[in-house]
């Protein structure tokens, strides 16, 4: 009965969490993945969310569903965290539950979180190995094998955890040859995949240049205010210390390609890649030099409250929703142009076909937001400025 | 009997991987001309974004089934909500003009 009231109480927090993100709105990453508009990443995650496009309800849905398993993951922790004392358990959990990145990001329908929970499993599933090698078979080989083959399809992002990976592998009496099998199979599977779309391999290449000539020090900045999100600075650094005095260099090498990832790529919401990893190192040093943690709750939620007003999440939805509903109420057929860069969620929110803005294609179109000028729309017969909106629109008499 | 217990996850994974794989390496197999001939990789993405801005699509709504000397076979889909509408063309890479696929 404890069991389940405690569940009810960590749904109740999820529920919480996906509100807070659904105040924002559809981002444009979210909207490539509830879209699968096919970038950046493998299609599973994608694909999957993209089967529910036409549910009215679908951002709610994965909103609910993606804090939901971040949140409930507390259960992992517990799972982990088998054989210690409850203050221990309890510390653990709390700090995993009240850590900026879980706090900011569950309920972001991104690929960052999914990959942190498959992540995460991956490292439950080496702590039951370790815990007892000589149960771990090939068949949990197999299953873990196919984990790591759905963490690649849903995020690039998973090949960080590759050092996990190789460790879960080198577990039980596989032969070498399976090993590199259940290893290194599914990556060359997902280069393969990568291959057969350009266009995918193109958008990682402009990506990864994107900030070449910044300095050196807003690079570390950027790291180190990640690292911090990541675990609430406390978790980072009893991870890292759980992880240096049992040299697990494993899971340490995993850290620090999550750190050399985050140093090249200037995302916030990577922060939650590091979380699973610093839970894990947190644990360690739990058993061997904290045996009373729960004051660690304490300054793990003061940071996290600093985090979430020196990074805020975004809590006024993009001007897209209220644009593109009021163009929908005209009850007028053609398409709507945008000139300038936009994001994706205009894809998302339109009912009708969205073009980018091009004189030449007035004659078809019903409406036009101009996020930039629109060229010479002010000379086009029949058209006029909209008052009252957010931003600049012009619609066909 | 050992020996038995890793072979069947193991064969059933690799199964697994080659039925994955033919898709993928097909589809790799068609567009191989673009990373192996700097001139046409440039042709395609010349014609790309002509084709792009003329029409005002967006690129990632485009998909490169199939690359020839002479044009891309290319699948054009709207990402929204619902109804998407998608259609085949073939981009010439002389011309830069679009035709649909024959059936």
């Amino acid at each position: 009965m404890r069991k389940v009231m405690f569940a009810i109480v960590l749904q109740g927090y999820a529920f919480l969490l996906a509100g807070m993100q659904a105040l924002g709105g559809v981002r444009t990453d979210e909207a490539k993945y509830l879209l699968n508009i096919p970038y950046p990443h493998p299609p599973l995650a994608r694909y999957l969310l993209s089967l529910t496009s036409s549910f009215p309800f679908q951002e709610a849905l994965w909103r609910i569903v993606f804090a939901t398993l971040l949140v409930q993951a507390a259960w992992l922790v517990l799972r982990m965290a088998r054989g210690m004392s409850n203050e221990q358990r309890v510390a653990a959990m709390g700090a995993w539950l009240l850590s900026a990145a879980v706090l900011l990001q569950a309920g972001t329908i991104m690929m960052a979180p999914l990959t942190a929970l498959q992540g995460f499993l991956l490292l439950v599933l080496l702590s039951d190995a370790r815990r007892a090698p000589q149960r771990w078979t090939a068949w949990h080989a197999f299953g873990a094998a196919l984990l790591w083959l759905a963490s690649l399809f849903t995020s690039y992002l998973a090949l960080l955890y590759i050092p996990i990976a190789a460790l879960l592998f080198r577990m039980g009496k596989l032969p070498l040859w399976a090993r590199v099998l259940f290893l290194l199979g599914p990556v060359v599977l997902v280069v393969l995949y990568t291959a057969s779309d350009p266009l995918l391999a193109a958008s990682w290449l402009r990506a990864g240049s994107k900030n070449a000539g910044l300095p050196l020090l807003t690079w570390a900045t950027s790291l180190f205010q990640t690292w911090s999100v990541g675990g609430s600075i406390i978790l980072g650094l009893t991870g890292m210390g759980g992880l240096l005095l049992k040299k697990d260099w494993g899971v340490l090498l995993s850290m620090a390609l999550v750190a050399a990832f985050i140093f090249i790529s200037f995302r916030l919401y990577y922060a939650i890649l590091f979380t699973p990893l610093f839970l894990y190192g947190t644990l360690t040093f739990f058993r061997k030099a904290w045996k009373r943690p729960l004051a660690i709750l304490v300054p793990v939620t003061l940071i996290t409250l600093l985090c979430a007003l020196l990074f805020p999440p975004q809590l006024t939805p993009s001007p897209a929703r209220s644009v593109l509903t009021a163009i929908a109420a005209r009850g007028k057929d053609g398409m709507v142009l945008v000139a300038g860069p936009f994001g994706h969620e205009w894809q998302y929110e339109a009912a009708f076909t969205l073009r980018r803005y091009h004189q030449s294609l007035l004659e078809g179109a019903q409406a036009a937001v101009c996020l930039e000028a629109c060229e010479d729309i002010e000379r086009v017969p029949g058209w006029s400025r909209a008052a009252d909106a957010p931003v600049e629109v012009w619609l066909k008499e | 009997m050992k020996r038995r217990n890793h072979l069947l996850p193991a064969l059933l994974f690799l199964t697994l991987l080659l039925g994955l794989a033919m898709p993928f390496a097909r589809r790799a197999w068609a567009i191989a001309p673009l990373y192996l001939d700097a001139t046409l990789r440039h042709r395609t993405e010349l014609a790309l974004t002509q084709l792009t801005s003329r029409q005002g699509w967006l690129l990632s709504d485009l998909q490169i089934k199939e690359v020839a000397p002479s044009h891309v076979r290319l699948v054009y889909r709207e990402h929204r909500r619902n109804p998407r509408s998608s259609a085949c063309l073939i981009l010439s890479l002389s011309t830069f003009e679009t035709r649909p696929c024959e059936k």
